[in-house]
């Protein structure tokens, strides 16, 4: 009898701990220190992780969103900082010239400023939301720092962070400090004024025409002066999306679709929805959110068994994005590769040189396209895509040459043997011809 | 009244057939002539048929009959609402009939003749205009020899273009390939008078003994033995499979080599050195999927050195060719540009590992180019 007591009671201490542990796992965003921003926008826009090692969870509008962690925003989603002084946008950016997919940042608590924030990656738009005065922002990444002041209601501020690894570099297994991608960020005035300031230099921005853009690099600094636009550019606005009407109404079903299935069934129910989907935009926007909240596993599983290539050279767009983030993506990766996906070391070792891409010295060799054309009938799907992927950007006079890496080996073995007329082996692809001056 | 009007009128047409007979017609102006005036207050005379403006030809009136007298002349001032010729009853032999006719006859033989005459002018004209026609082709096609450019023109302004690329941040492969170096060898060849010392640019020590040269007949260089027999192997190819391969290799190159050295080199020492290295593409190709991308294009690379090498080997003039190669031309631009002239050499491709080598060579070239052909900038610049 004591027996059963004892079972029952340590049962419902059991259950209670799983009940409070499951409270407190849902309270967390809202119990740790004093609230640093809010959703402002609708349920499904905005995920949120403390770790790498924990879930993606969807953040509610009701919920106060507090400091730490990483924040990863649909397009449109929409944060406020502290008292609603400042409103934080998060933008995709699929269609500008800088490799910007998705935003990624990390809220600060700092009583000082009315925001402060790590911008991991990704583009955000910062407003002055204030009845009156300025607002401050203070936006740090790649461990620099910059003080934004949005001087009067209504200013707002683009601010844009990519990573990049310059063209020719390679992939080492043991880097050494010169071995790490490119940053970059950029602050874009897009109404009213602003001031930038950065170590000790405070720049004066206003909206266009005038002075409205000023950028940083990991490998020069920042911009001695800021640029003068006539007017704001085509990716700053959407009006140089290439995109026809039909398209961006497609995705922006899809955006939506997203955001629902992500609030009523998760992150992950809504990222196999979109991969599983048979629309080729939708697609497209799965493997980008996977990609965007790391969920590489799934994008594996989901390649082993697809019969889409269009989706290949999206996967091959976004893991080049996700080395650029910053340093030791591309370790964090070949490691991963071998770990989790059963890779030899020595297929790690050649896909992220793949991916790496070739430097000046392999791209004026012969034996650089004849190997790529090599492996376009490769064993490994991966390969074949990325030499595939490569060659069409070397040698665009081979874009016409019909290749899909998920076909039969007799279909990659025609694809082949026509790379090969067009380039021939132990030769360079004909390069164009200087123009001459009057012609 | 009727005989005063007749014998007026008469008298008018005489005196006017006196004053048309008396000179000659004026072409395109015979109203001014004929008929006369009427006196003023006289009726006008009758319509006679008059001459074309084209002809120029004027009817004269045959002379009226000695016996004829004329009409007094109307002194009466008759009212001039008054009309004596209308309907012309006195059936007066100017209005029509024989003389009119005779009038057109000769009117048709002066058209006729004018005919013929603008005729022949016209003839005239287009035999002018074929002539004006051919001048002015001979003197279009002078101006186009004079404006238009030539074929060489043309050749000369693309071997420009060339040499501006060259000269302007060519791409890496142009450099490493030879190609933009030669370009602005030859520039430099042509600004340069001969025996001049030109410009100094220094070279590093070690550039000029990395560069590899042909004998300007040749396109390649000694290959991998332009410093010795000794073979340096890439990371690439000594794996195990490759041991019995580069062994094989190693063993021929030196053999090759003496005998370049000493004069030519063996059919049968050639015949197996190409035998060795196809085995090795093969064990390249079949490792594809066991070498990094990395490590597949270097072992591919020096294999293709290996294959240059030997085909420099085979050429008549391997020996000249390999005693060119091993020239360490100077530690200046100047120099090595000298000694390349009077040697007529050409750069040849770069070896692996020898691209840093290029790089520095390209610079010293473009400097001393860019010296040689605009002093005055330089000199301002510096």
């Amino acid at each position: 009898m004591w027996l059963h007591t004892l079972r029952c009671h340590r049962t419902i201490l059991l259950l209670a701990a799983v009940v409070f542990l499951t409270a407190a796992l849902n309270a967390r965003l809202a119990a740790d220190g004093p609230a640093v921003g809010k959703l402002t926008s609708a349920r499904g826009t905005l995920f949120y992780r403390e770790s790498p090692q924990t879930k993606w969870q969807v953040v509610d509008p009701s919920t106060e969103v507090h400091a730490g962690g990483v924040l990863v925003g649909l397009p449109g989603a929409v944060l406020t900082g502290k008292d609603g002084a400042v409103a934080l946008e998060f933008q995709t950016d699929f269609d500008s010239p800088y490799p910007v997919l998705e935003c990624a940042l990390t809220l600060h608590r700092n009583p000082a400023v009315d925001l402060d924030l790590t911008l991991g990656r990704g583009r955000v738009d910062l407003t002055n939301r204030k009845e009156q005065g300025a607002a401050q922002v203070l936006l740090h990444s790649h461990g620099e720092t910059w003080q934004i002041t949005l001087d009067e209601p209504g200013a707002s501020v683009a601010a844009e962070v990519y990573g990049t690894w310059p063209r020719g570099s390679r992939f080492v297994k043991d880097p050494g400090p010169k071995d790490v991608p490119q940053a970059e960020i950029l602050f874009l005035v897009l109404h009213g004024q602003a001031d930038i300031g950065f170590a000790g230099a405070h720049h004066r921005l206003t909206a266009p025409p005038g002075p409205a853009l000023i950028q940083w690099d990991s490998a020069f600094g920042m911009d001695s002066t800021p640029q003068s636009l006539k007017e704001l550019p085509p990716w700053a606005t959407r009006a140089g999306q290439h995109r026809s009407a039909e398209e961006q109404a497609k995705y922006k079903a899809t955006r939506e679709h997203l955001i629902r299935a992500a609030a009523d069934k998760g992150m992950d129910a809504a990222l196999d929805e979109l991969l599983n989907s048979d629309d080729p935009i939708d697609r497209r926007v799965g493997v980008i959110a996977a990609g965007a909240v790391d969920d590489f596993p799934r994008l594996a599983e989901f390649f082993q068994h697809t019969k889409h290539a269009d989706l290949i050279e999206t996967a091959i767009l976004v893991l080049r994005h996700w080395i650029g983030r910053g340093p030791g993506q591309d370790q964090a990766l070949y490691r991963g590769l071998i770990a989790k996906r059963g890779f030899t070391p020595l297929q790690a070792e050649s896909m992220l040189q793949l991916l790496h891409g070739f430097n000046n010295e392999e791209l004026a060799q012969p034996e650089t396209y004849e190997l790529l054309i090599a492996y376009l009938t490769d064993s490994r799907l991966a390969i074949r895509a990325l030499a595939h992927w490569h060659l069409v950007r070397l040698v665009p006079a081979g874009k016409d040459i019909a290749y899909n890496p998920l076909d039969g080996k007799e279909a990659l073995q025609r694809a082949q043997q026509e790379w090969q007329k067009l380039v021939p082996a132990g030769k360079l692809p004909p390069r164009q011809k200087p123009q001459t001056s009057g012609k | 009244v009727s005989r005063i009007l007749r014998t007026s009128l008469l008298s008018t047409l005489f005196s006017a057939a006196l004053c048309a007979g008396a000179g000659s017609p004026v072409h395109g102006q015979p109203q001014q002539q004929y008929p006369p005036a009427a006196p003023p207050g006289y009726p006008p005379p009758p319509p006679i048929t008059q001459p074309t403006q084209q002809s120029g030809v004027v009817a004269r009136p045959t002379a009226p009959p000695a016996s004829y007298a004329p009409p007094p002349v109307n002194v009466n001032q008759y009212a001039p609402s008054y009309a004596p010729y209308s309907g012309a009853p006195y059936g007066d032999p100017y209005a029509s009939g024989g003389l009119t006719g005779a009038a057109n006859a000769i009117n048709a033989q002066g058209e006729y003749e004018k005919q013929f005459q603008q005729a022949r002018l016209m003839n005239q004209d287009v035999e002018r205009s074929k002539i004006d026609t051919r001048r002015a082709k001979i003197e279009q096609w002078q101006w186009e020899r004079n404006n238009m450019p030539t074929l060489e023109d043309n050749r000369r302004r693309d071997q420009y273009e060339q040499l501006r690329r060259s000269v302007n941040d060519p791409p890496p492969a142009e450099i490493w390939d030879g190609s933009a170096l030669n370009r602005i060898l030859v520039a430099i060849q042509q600004a340069q008078p001969p025996g001049s010392p030109g410009p100094m640019v220094p070279l590093a020590p070690n550039v000029a003994s990395q560069i590899s040269l042909t004998t300007g007949a040749t396109s390649t260089g000694a290959g991998l033995l332009k410093n010795g027999p000794k073979l340096r192997w890439p990371y690439a190819l000594s794996d195990d499979a490759f041991d019995g391969l580069r062994s094989n290799v190693n063993q021929l190159m030196k053999t090759a080599y003496d005998q370049v050295t000493a004069g030519e080199v063996d059919f049968k020492v050639l015949r197996d050195l190409n035998k060795t290295l196809d085995q090795m593409d093969a064990t390249l190709k079949a490792k594809i999927e066991d070498m990094t991308p990395t490590e597949n294009i270097q072992g591919k690379r020096y294999v293709r050195e290996l294959r240059d090498t030997a085909r420099a080997l085979q050429q008549p003039d391997a020996q000249a060719l390999f005693a060119a190669d091993r020239s360490d031309a100077g530690r200046t631009v100047g120099g090595l540009v000298q000694t390349m002239t009077a040697k007529g050499q050409k750069f040849a491709p770069a070896l692996a590992g020898t691209e840093p080598a290029y790089n520095a060579l390209y610079s010293g070239l473009v400097a001393y180019y860019t010296e040689l052909s605009q002093p005055n900038v330089r000199a301002a610049s510096r």
